[in-house]
């Protein structure tokens, strides 16, 4: 049988094969694709460190960011997830992340960010009383979302010292 | 579409989408558009859906011959009796067209012209 609609249903498959074929390509020359970031991250201010609801410990910092991640978008990119989280390390736990702020970038203009004091979104809260005189790393990470493939993390950190050793209110 | 038309469509297919799928891959990664990738694969699809799907004049330029009817006079309705009918060409066997073989396989042979 080689009816109109047979004929059809060829297109159309070959074209879902070639469509395939071509996002396995574009995968790979996402390999190729070297993104330079500038970042800077760094601490002006801790501006809070009390116990939260007598059980946490509650940081509340303030941050400077600048970052260039322009570089970053390739044509495969559908947008960025740029998020700012805090890391130190207790005896008990020894990676303890939290993210204290967030932003979807969806184009390479937006991926230029330049705030002097960063509000925070989210609080930085310890599981326990263990921030007073914490080391503390700050870190820009990244989630590349492409429009074919795979996602991808990147990230920069910067050491940005102790926190104080009593509490500020 | 004949036979030969057949072969031209399918071989149509693959090229136009793969020659689309080519141009549009090269030309979006050389522009940094993705975009420009899938509007040039969604036109490849719509051109090629447009020239392979209908039943174009070029694919009807190799028509098949068959042999002429072994009664003419009899018309359709000696064809359409079936059987009966092959019986009785396989006894007479004349018109020059059902050389050797009997009158139900020559009915059935094709020959291109």
């Amino acid at each position: 049988m080689h009816s109109a609609w047979s004929r059809v249903n060829a297109v159309l498959t070959f074209f879902g094969s070639a469509l395939a074929v071509l996002c396995v390509l574009t995968t790979l020359t996402d390999m190729l694709h070297a993104p330079d970031p500038s970042v800077n991250l760094r601490l002006t201010e801790v501006k809070r460190l009390a116990p939260w609801r007598n059980r946490y410990d509650q940081a509340v910092l303030s941050v400077g960011l600048e970052a260039d991640l322009r570089s970053c978008f390739s044509w495969n990119t559908k947008q960025l997830f740029v998020f700012v989280q805090a890391e130190y390390a207790t005896e008990k736990h020894g990676v303890n992340q939290v993210v204290i702020w967030d932003r979807i970038i969806r184009t390479p203009e937006e991926a230029v960010i330049s705030i002097p004091a960063l509000k925070q979104k989210y609080a930085l809260l310890d599981r326990a009383t263990r921030l007073r005189g914490r080391e503390v790393n700050l870190s820009l990470a990244w989630s590349s979302m492409p429009k074919v493939g795979a996602l991808s993390l990147d990230k920069r950190s910067f050491p940005v010292g102790k926190l104080p050793e009593e509490y500020v209110y | 579409m004949d036979y030969e038309g057949q072969k031209q469509s399918e071989a149509l297919i693959t090229r136009l989408l793969v020659l689309f799928a080519a141009i549009g891959f090269l030309g979006g990664y050389a522009v940094g558009s993705f975009s420009l990738m899938v509007a040039v694969n969604a036109a490849g699809l719509a051109i090629t859906l447009l020239l392979v799907v209908p039943d174009w004049p070029w694919f009807n330029r190799n028509p098949l011959s068959w042999l002429p009817p072994l009664y003419p006079a009899d018309g359709e309705g000696a064809a359409a009796s079936g059987g009966g009918g092959a019986v009785v060409v396989s006894g007479g066997g004349g018109d020059g067209a059902g050389s050797g073989g009997s009158g139900s396989r020559s009915r059935g042979a094709v020959v291109k012209r």
